[in-house]
Order: structure tokens, then C-alpha cells, then sequence
């Protein structure tokens, strides 16, 4: 697993597209799965904090419980008109440190709110992928991925 | 399980706000992988005799994903921003089934052709959506214009509004 700054030390070019994703819309879906093994989409509004990736969420929210119960994510950005896509994945957990909330809720200013109800959780990163589509809306378009994954994973 | 037209006969109002998001074309489908783990991909879902559809490239892990556990679930993009802007939301879950009938196939490809969209890649596994549980939210934000941009304030929290469907 991998905090986002480690993320962006090993693929500097993947992580400025992921910014640039984030910087126009702030907006992301999350897939989370079901206690019945089903899978489940929602919109959330990331942030990214000392280096970091955390998402609050509401305490009465399903993907909270399908978070707490098994961690695994998948968080895509909204893709922009330039047809490029970013995505990461790993293990959420609870945050639970004043100090951490505090930082993260500083960084939100101007992109979300978080209500004190709300719960923290930071979203390791395992793996990371970029796509970028060439010659779009051609008979010639194709895409162009990047992969990365967490050495350690 | 239901089809489109079933959902949009029931509830008429939230078929037509979520068939103009799901038709921007870009929502997102979410499946499972082998290991149990979430995937999600944006993708362009398509309508034809009432049904909804989503083609797969050749290439794409997550038709197996579909094959092996037909269970998806689809959320629509949100509206643009403008002053009455609710983050209109749709969210449809169900089981995808393989579309193996050519004339099937046709149909949808014509529907796509009379939207001015391409016909679906040759390769490409396509799949009918049936539909389980149809959600719609919306969200009262207070919006306010800045620079020119429609933008909710974060001065107030928005409260949601769901409405669920269920098919018989």
C-alpha cells in the first residue's frame, strides 16, 4: 500500500493527470461491495491531505458500513471532455486521529464540508491507472493506459 | 426483474430525469471482480425496445466479471450546474445477461445509429441490463453564482431526497 505523495513520487506524470482530473470537478465515484457480495456505486468528493487521500463520509451511509466491513475500494475521477480517465485502488480505513481530521478538514476548505458527524477514512493506495484516449470520436480512437501498483502489495 | 420500460411505466418522473443523465453518455458500471473486490468504469449505456444496454470492449476484464456474476449497478452523472441545480442522481441495480440474439443486436445498433451515435464495436460483448431497484436523489442545494459559474455554497449542508423503486 501507498500514501498519494509516494504514489506521485513513483509516477510524477500519472499523478499530475489524476490532479488535473481532480482540480476541475472535485468529484469522484467510489465502488465498494455489498455484504451480499454485490456492488455498489456512489459520488464523493475526495481530498487529499498531507500527502494523502481521504474521503468523509456520512455515519449513516452504506458504503460506510461496506467499508468498515471489507476495505476494498475502487475510486474513478469524473473524466473531462479531454477523455482522460484516472482511477486508484486499495484498502479504506477509519481515521481516528484529532490531529489527521483537523489537517484533512483545513485542505477541504473550498471543496467540501465536513460535518463533525461525519466519519474519516484515509484510502491506501495498491494500485493506480491512467487512460488516455487518442483520436477521439475517430474511426481511429484507441486508448492509451499506465498502470502502477505498490511495491509492497 | 424489470426492464426500462417497466421502471419508466411505474415512475414515469424518475425515468425521465435519469434517462436524460444515463443518455450524457457517460455513467459509471460497477461489477465485482473474481477476488470479491469492486470495479468501476465509465461507459455509455444504450436504449432500444424499452431496454436498457451496455456494450463491453473484447478487451475489458470486467465482461467476465458480468458473465460470472451478473450483478451491476449503474449511477448516472450528474446535471450541469445552473441555478436550479438538485445533483440530480440515479443509480440502477440489477443482473446483466449476455445478448447472444444478432436481432437484438440490430436494433440496439439502430437506436444508436438514430442518436448520432456509431454502432457498436463488432468485438464488443454486448449485455441487457434488468433492473432490480431504480434510486433517484436529489439534493436541495442553495446555489450561487461566482465569476460567471453556478456553484452550491458550502455555507449550507444540502439535505437529500430519495426515492426508491423496486421491481415486482
Amino acid at each position: 500500500m501507498a500514501t498519494w505523495d509516494e504514489f506521485a513520487a513513483a509516477e510524477p506524470e500519472m499523478a499530475e493527470l489524476g490532479l488535473r482530473q481532480y482540480r476541475k470537478f472535485g468529484l469522484a465515484y467510489l465502488g465498494t461491495t455489498r455484504n451480499d457480495g454485490s456492488p455498489r456505486v456512489n459520488p464523493v468528493c475526495p481530498v487529499i491531505a498531507e500527502g494523502r487521500v481521504f474521503v468523509a463520509t456520512s455515519p449513516h451511509s452504506p458504503k460506510l458500513r461496506d467499508l468498515l466491513r471489507d476495505g476494498r475500494y475502487v475510486l474513478h475521477l469524473l473524466p473531462g471532455k479531454e477523455e482522460e480517465e484516472f482511477w486508484i485502488r486499495g484498502v479504506a480505513k477509519l481515521v481516528s486521529d484529532p490531529g489527521t481530521r483537523a489537517k484533512v478538514i483545513e485542505a477541504a476548505v473550498g471543496i467540501t464540508r465536513i460535518r463533525p458527524a461525519e466519519q474519516l477514512l484515509e484510502y491506501d493506495i495498491e494500485e493506480a491507472g491512467t487512460t488516455v484516449w487518442l483520436d477521439f470520436q475517430t474511426p481511429n480512437h484507441r486508448p492509451s493506459r499506465r498502470f502502477w501498483r505498490a511495491r509492497d502489495s | 426483474m424489470a426492464t426500462w420500460s417497466d421502471f419508466a411505466n411505474a415512475e414515469p418522473e424518475m425515468a425521465r430525469r435519469g434517462r436524460e443523465l444515463l443518455n450524457i453518455p457517460v455513467a459509471y458500471l460497477a461489477t465485482v471482480r473474481r477476488d470479491g473486490a469492486p470495479r468501476l468504469h465509465p461507459l455509455s449505456p444504450m436504449f432500444a425496445e424499452g431496454r436498457l444496454f451496455v456494450a463491453i470492449q473484447s478487451s475489458a476484464p470486467r465482461r467476465y466479471d458480468l458473465l460470472r456474476d451478473g450483478r451491476y449497478s449503474l449511477h448516472g452523472l450528474p446535471p450541469m450546474l445552473g441555478p436550479d441545480y438538485d445533483e440530480f442522481e440515479i443509480n440502477v441495480t440489477g443482473r446483466a445477461t449476455l445478448v447472444r440474439d444478432a436481432t437484438l443486436r440490430a436494433l440496439v445498433n439502430e437506436a444508436e445509429h438514430a442518436r448520432n451515435r456509431p454502432s457498436i464495436e463488432d468485438d464488443a460483448w454486448l449485455f441487457e441490463l434488468d433492473i432490480e431497484t431504480a434510486l433517484t436523489t436529489v439534493w436541495n442545494h442553495k446555489m450561487v453564482e461566482r465569476g460567471g459559474r453556478w456553484i452550491p455554497t458550502l455555507d449550507e449542508m444540502p439535505q437529500a431526497t430519495h426515492r426508491v423503486w423496486n421491481a415486482a
